[in-house]
């Protein structure tokens, strides 16, 4: 279980304000569902403070975007590695001479430390920190490390205090509202209200027991890797279904249990056996057919004949042979490609089979890891659009309430 | 330099190219009417640089990751080093025709010394790709000059870090220095066998050796590495011919360059009674202190795990917590979004072990087999020890991508700005579910090259110059750390923050 969620400094700053807001309901000696016993001071600062902590929660979206789609201020701070190379340069200088005891103090040493940062232009992408050194592993003096400020701090944070001030937030409608159904919008509003801190509830139960759950599951592969083999095997079916509608044309019943898909894979296998043994039959006539063209003989009839189930072939032998009929070296070679083109494709309706086995073997794999999936997109497709539209009504709500 | 400035004739002159091969030599030089279609005649910068260093400028510093060898073409540099009290000593001084930095060139470590321009001084620099190159060649000037000059000038020095030597005066450490020999193995050669009778103490000067012995059941066990300036085989000096064998198998895992001490040198130069006494005593000492630490890795299984893996051989590890990660991707989003050509670093591939994994992000390897196996100069060590891809110099050929145990370096087609710019589309494509609506225009296939573009080697670069790791800075569920291998030890039991 990650626990890490259940230990924090927004957690305790959110439980604060809704003990206060709660104190103050009691202060007016209301109960819950009045509407704070209707004192309207109560009714404005508890919507304010509902709507700051949601402007809040909303932020790690602003964030998580900002940086994904590279608007973030922060990428815009990057500096040349020469620049670092030479910041690092001037703070080794600086070590030697702290060893040399040129400085005493730590603040003189920060401040040292700072201004070859900022000479160098590095500052805001590298802080220097001083501590002193750790005598058993042989570090003399004051030590300066370097690390990289982080000033809008980790994301883990964030989702921290998206979290608790959501989840606040939803309490405080309740004690702004007294969750009154008794109006279309306060139908609304609260229950989406409800639908979102229900399913950030459930949000916060699969991120704590969530990664335990798929690390159980994943077996040789990983949950992403689980998927990626599964999509590759995929594309490449369909790859190999689109060159096989052409040349499957006449053989509907066949393309049919290919086009049916790893559902259908048992079937497909159990005809594929018979449609083979079939196709290899055919083969051996042809190869008899080429073998002829050329001969004393001429094309060998009989073997044609054999081939009656195979009139795509027939014709196509037919053809080589019939353009080439002067030239029986030429129509040995024409008959011999238009044999090995059929094998080709016989070739690929095996490769087919087989990667929908190899698929339908994946799938009964990936069974667990896709119910967890599912679960993690219903959650998603439930909270993110929920969060949306409670946003909009809020701002209508506000509106509403500045205009009448 | 000038376009008038002979370089080549001044590549010749210098002693230490005497007998270079000329394909070596092709590497610094292309002389005009020799050049390919792809050359230019004239110094081949991607291997030799010329730097004009003023006064009391600091050409080298102490400490720092720097791999270049220099030459002295013209003034005079010195030599310091500053000892653990702070005291700032003078070790040499290089006039004309002078070289240093061939230790950090050898074995890729820090520099041992800080070296100062004393009066206005040009140099040579040479990378250590070509470097590596000339060294090599054993039978070349260049070698034997490198070599001749270790011995000369550090290999009392690099005697002094042995175990064994500890107490040993510096008049004994001088006659065993002009004794030694510097011998030299390949990868997957067998340097001393379990059982064999020992006949001489080892020294790495660089690469590394895989100690192992055969287990009672008859499986081949992983005892340690050993990388730069450690040292094996002190049982070679005690008089009883059984304890006198050796106890593990070494091998080289790289090319390794050792400095041999044979016992009968022992024997001649520690013969006195009162000195052959004190080296047994070091040396039992030594031998019993190994036992004990034999005793300790065999009893930790995660160790071994991590020793199979050669993950102790790197400096730094990207760890994923498996427990806490909820596989939302977001490291590989961000690690997209800071790179400019939009492919990502970051794989979740590596070693697991339980619920952690070891993630393939680069370990800046102590000792760096992608920057051995280039042979183009385009992976270089910064002077923080950080491993760095030069695009420019990348030529595709990928051997770095096999020389990379971890797995860490990938072959990519980076993408031109405008073929990222029609791949990347309007903002509504990166927008979840409006992407859906106003889908993507497909991108327009790319140009036919000839096969010309080739895939570029790409790797983790740590997000260098931003002020934060993208992976761990944006992980929500703090599930990725980056930790010392050596903190890693008892690998089931970290803690990640």
């Amino acid at each position: 279980m990650n626990s890490s969620l259940l230990r924090s400094g927004h957690g305790l700053i959110a439980l604060a304000i809704c003990v206060a807001c709660y104190a103050w309901l009691l202060v007016l000696g209301a109960s819950m569902g009045t509407r704070g016993g209707s004192n309207v001071d109560y009714v404005i600062w508890s919507g304010w403070i509902a709507t700051a902590l949601m402007v809040v929660a909303m932020l790690y979206c602003v964030r998580k975007y900002m940086h994904k789609l590279r608007y973030s201020p922060e990428l815009k701070l990057k500096v040349p590695v020469r620049s670092l190379e030479a910041a690092d340069a001037g703070l080794n200088e600086l070590r030697r001479r702290i060893l040399r005891g040129d400085y005493k103090s730590r603040g003189e040493i920060e401040k040292a430390a700072r201004r070859v940062l900022q000479d160098e232009g590095v500052h805001k992408v590298v802080e220097a920190a001083v501590r002193e050194g750790d005598v058993a592993a042989g570090e003399a003096g004051f030590v300066i490390e370097t690390r990289p400020p982080e000033k809008w701090g980790r994301m883990s944070k964030w989702l921290h205090a998206h979290a608790y001030y959501g989840l606040a937030s939803g309490v405080i409608v309740v004690f702004h509202g007294g969750f009154a159904l008794t109006h279309p919008m306060g139908i609304l509003l609260n229950l989406l209200t409800a639908l979102v801190i229900v399913t950030g509830i459930v949000g916060l139960a699969l991120f704590a027991w969530g990664p335990a759950w798929m690390t159980r599951h994943e077996k040789d592969l990983n949950f992403e890797e689980s998927f990626v083999i599964d999509g590759s095997l995929r594309d490449k079916i369909a790859a190999l279904l689109r060159e096989l509608r052409e040349s499957l044309a006449g053989e509907r019943e066949m393309l049919g249990a290919l086009e049916a898909g790893v559902g259908n894979y048992q079937k497909a296998a159990g005809m594929f056996a018979g449609w083979i043994d079939r196709k290899r039959r055919a083969l051996v006539a042809a190869d008899r057919v080429v073998a002829s063209v050329g001969g004393e003989a001429g094309p060998d009839r009989a073997a044609l004949a054999d081939l009656e189930v195979e009139p795509g072939l027939v014709a196509e032998l037919e053809a080589a042979i019939t353009a080439n009929a002067e030239d029986a070296k030429k129509g040995a070679a024409a008959a011999k490609k238009a044999r090995d083109d059929f094998a080709k494709r016989c070739d690929k309706v095996q490769d087919c089979v087989v990667l929908l086995g190899q698929r339908a073997a994946a799938g009964r794999g990936l069974k667990k890891l896709n119910r967890i999936k599912f679960v993690m997109n219903v959650w998603r497709a439930l909270h993110i659009p929920a969060s949306l539209a409670l946003m909009g009504l809020i701002v209508l709500h506000i509106v509403s309430i500045l205009w009448y | 330099m000038s376009e008038e400035f002979d370089v080549l004739g001044l590549i010749q002159s210098l002693p230490l190219f005497a007998k270079v091969k000329a394909g070596a030599m092709k590497k610094m030089y292309v002389e005009p009417g020799k050049e390919k279609k792809d050359e230019s005649p004239g110094l081949q910068e991607k291997h030799v640089r010329f730097q004009v260093a003023n006064p009391g400028e600091v050409i080298v510093r102490q400490g720092e990751f720097d791999t270049e060898f220099y030459i002295v073409i013209e003034g005079i540099a010195s030599a310091y080093r500053t000892e653990s009290d702070g005291r700032s000593q003078l070790v040499a001084t290089y006039g004309n025709g002078d070289f240093f930095g061939e230790m950090s060139a050898i074995s890729h470590q820090a520099r041992s010394a800080t070296v100062k321009a004393d009066a206005p001084t040009t140099l040579m620099r040479l990378d250590v790709t070509l470097f590596q190159q000339l060294f090599e060649d054993k039978a070349s000037s260049f070698a034997e000059i490198i070599d001749g000059r270790y011995r000369e000038r550090a290999l009392a020095f690099h005697l002094m870090t042995a175990p064994i030597f500890k107490t040993t005066s510096k008049e004994k450490l001088d006659l065993v220095a002009r004794g030694a020999e510097l011998v030299s193995f390949e990868k997957d050669q067998v340097i001393t066998t379990e059982g064999a009778e020992a006949d001489a103490v080892y020294l790495v000067r660089c690469g590394i050796v895989k100690r192992s012995r055969i287990n009672a059941v008859g499986i081949e066990s992983v005892h340690d590495y050993l990388c730069d300036n450690s040292s094996f085989g002190e049982q070679a000096v005690l008089d009883s011919a059984d304890d006198r064998k050796w106890r593990y198998t070494g091998t080289a895992m790289s090319h390794v360059d050792l400095v041999k001490v044979p016992c009968d040198l022992f024997r001649k130069v520690f013969a006195d009674d009162q000195s052959k006494t004190r080296l047994h005593r070091q040396v039992n000492l030594l031998l019993a202190e190994e036992e004990g630490v034999k005793t300790a890795l065999s009893d930790d299984d995660n160790f071994e795990l991590l020793v199979a893996n050669e993950t102790v051989k790197g400096t730094e590890a990207l760890v994923i917590d498996l427990k806490r990660c909820t596989r939302c991707n977001a490291c590989v989003e961000s690690c997209v979004a800071v790179h400019e050509d939009k492919v990502p670093r970051l794989s979740k591939r590596g070693i697991r072990d339980g619920d952690l994994m070891l993630s393939s992000a680069c370990y800046n390897c102590k000792i760096p087999e992608c920057m051995l196996s280039c042979k183009f100069g385009a992976i270089r060590r910064d002077k923080d020890g950080q491993i760095h891809i030069i695009v420019d110099n990348c030529s595709g050929c990928s051997k770095c991508e096999s020389g990379c145990p971890y797995g860490v370096i990938r072959m990519a087609h980076i993408l031109t700005p405008e073929e990222r710019r029609a791949q990347e589309g309007s903002i509504w494509d990166s927008i979840p579910l409006l992407n859906k609506i106003y889908k993507k225009k497909a991108p327009p296939p790319p140009a036919d090259d000839g096969g010309k573009k080739m895939p570029k080697a790409i790797k983790c670069d740590l997000c260098a110059g931003l002020p934060f790791e993208a992976c761990v800075y944006n992980c929500p569920c703090s599930a990725i750390s980056r930790q010392n291998p050596e903190a890693l030890k008892g690998i089931g039991t970290i803690k990640v923050s």
